[in-house]
């Protein structure tokens, strides 16, 4: 797999140990143990987003009429919220725009 | 981190780890939103957060970690930075709460954090408790699940 070259700081702590783990031989190199530890993250985070699948579907597997009904009301909440915050993001933007005279 | 997002409050962080519907449909659609941030302040939480731990069934991944995990959800912790705030809010909320029963100890040591969050971010708190809120602090914005 090729691989992209990108400049991280890191803190100085972790470096040590990843160093450590080189000279150990429990790593070909920083590079590799940086690249292990973001895959591993990649996998904690997907195996979290499992367990809320699998708790959600618990839910629709047991009551769907109640679980349809609670999916819409979270949907409708959240996308308005969602909607809101972009538009007050937007409106931040225009006027940061507008005070720096950058706006076309 | 993105600009939208929301602050659970300790109400939230039980109902998540009491597998709740609601709570848990209303984490799952914001994290599909692919665009907001769950902020999770830890001054007080942690409590709530070991409690799901009990439960025998999680073998395989405990409820904490699960939100601990998710690459949505990001912690705040209680700095030094924020303790004169903190200290006028808490005024504020034992006037208003005099008595110790309600809404308790823990939760008026928290409150004034998740505020300072959703504040700052003018972020929504997402909560179960919004009668609370409304009294403490008015200028908040509110989601109940």
């Amino acid at each position: 797999m090729s691989k992209d070259r990108i400049t991280v700081t890191v803190d100085p702590d972790l470096v040590e140990l990843a160093e450590a783990d080189v000279a150990a031989g429990r790593a070909r190199s920083v590079s590799a143990y940086v690249n292990e530890a973001l895959r591993d993250k990649q996998r904690r985070q997907a195996r979290a987003r499992e367990l809320l699948a699998a708790m959600v579907t618990e839910h629709r597997l047991a009551d769907p009429e109640a679980f349809a009904a609670s999916r819409s009301r979270a949907e409708a909440m959240v996308a308005g919220r969602l909607a809101q915050q972009e538009a007050r993001q937007a409106g931040r933007q225009d006027a940061a725009d507008g005070g720096s005279g950058a706006a076309a | 981190m993105h600009a939208a997002g929301y602050v659970l409050d300790h109400s939230v962080v039980r109902a998540v780890a009491d597998r709740d519907v609601d709570a848990l449909n209303t984490i799952e659609v914001i994290d599909l939103t692919g665009a907001m941030t769950i902020l999770i302040p830890v001054s007080v939480l942690w409590p709530e957060l070991e409690r799901p731990k009990r439960h025998p069934e999680d073998d395989l991944l405990p409820v904490d970690d699960m939100l601990i995990e998710m690459g949505v959800v990001i912690f705040d912790e209680l700095t030094l930075a924020r303790a004169h705030t903190m200290a006028r809010t808490w005024r504020t909320l034992t006037s208003l709460f005099p008595t110790t029963a309600d809404p308790g100890q823990a939760r008026m040591l928290l409150m004034p954090h998740v505020a300072a969050c959703a504040l700052e971010r003018a972020w929504p708190v997402l909560t179960r408790e919004p009668d609370l809120w409304r009294a403490a602090f008015p200028d908040i914005e509110l989601d109940i699940i």
